[in-house]
């Protein structure tokens, strides 16, 4: 499939929300380089980043970093 | 004064196991990554799990995700978002394939936002966000439900009882919306090669 045919599609296919045959025809143009769908693909990227940067902060539970760092241990 | 560091500097110290680093660096971004995992998943605890988990991995990740060259900020924010809408699809009992999707596009890193993208995004914020916000409600409500909920368009149609054509329609639609409204803001609009 050509490239502007995908257009609409980036966003939804980053988000794992892609219809598997359109998804595998990304996917295919990503894999081997397509300069066009990888250019707009860090677009989507951008995009998405937005939204979901969005939103408010919210403090994690006080426990958590020191469980992380506990957990460096193991890895 | 204290030294301030940017995003990569601090991935660069995490690349080389500096546990000070990645202590610093959580206290910058944990409350940003926590507010959208927490929005995703109402469970507290096992959004406190996920968090855990996206930063162990970028412990994990770091020599690799520098060596890509892309924003460590949006790393962190897909994998966030992708890990806590499989959780919540897997409560739900769908299939659950974001963060499988995630990985396997990171094998192919050269689509990933530079941090220079980045930070042109965040000088723009204020603006750009109000631009998210001017979006039609019924396509917000549809950027919401696949975005945060990581419901398909055919999972959305019958949520919401819609035929799938038009949810397509007015989903794709709204991802349009920002994306050339963020064309515009970035200077980026004849970005097509």
């Amino acid at each position: 499939m050509e490239c502007r045919y995908l257009d609409d599609v980036y966003e939804l296919f980053l988000l794992g929300l892609l219809r598997s045959k359109e998804a595998v025809e990304v996917e295919e143009h990503i894999e081997r380089g397509c300069p066009y769908c990888v250019h707009h693909l860090r677009e989507a990227a951008q995009s998405v980043y937005l939204l979901l940067s969005s939103l408010k902060d919210r403090k994690p539970p006080q426990n958590a970093k020191a469980e992380i760092l506990r957990s460096l241990q193991r890895t | 004064m204290a030294e301030e560091y940017t995003a990569e500097q601090f991935l660069a110290g995490i690349a080389q196991h500096d546990e000070s680093k990645l202590a610093q660096f959580y206290d910058l971004v944990a409350p940003g990554l926590y507010g959208l995992i927490s929005e995703i998943v109402p469970d507290r605890d096992a959004a406190a799990e996920i968090l855990k988990d996206v930063f162990v991995r970028l412990w994990r990740d770091a020599k690799r995700l520098q060596a890509g060259g892309g924003s460590v900020i949006v790393w962190l924010t897909l994998e966030a978002r992708a890990k806590a809408v499989d959780w919540n699809r897997s409560q739900k009992g769908l299939r659950n394939t974001a963060h499988a999707r995630l990985q396997s596009l990171m094998k192919f890193g050269s689509w990933m936002p530079r941090p220079v993208d980045i930070a042109q995004i965040n000088e723009r914020r204020r603006l750009l966000e109000k631009l998210v916000h001017r979006l039609p409600k019924p396509q917000s409500r549809l950027l919401e439900l696949a975005v945060f909920e990581g419901f398909t368009e055919s999972e959305i149609a019958g949520q919401i009882e819609q035929p799938p054509g038009r949810i397509e329609h007015e989903l794709r639609a709204g991802l349009r919306f920002l994306r050339h409204r963020l064309r515009a803001v970035m200077g980026t609009w004849s970005a097509d090669i």
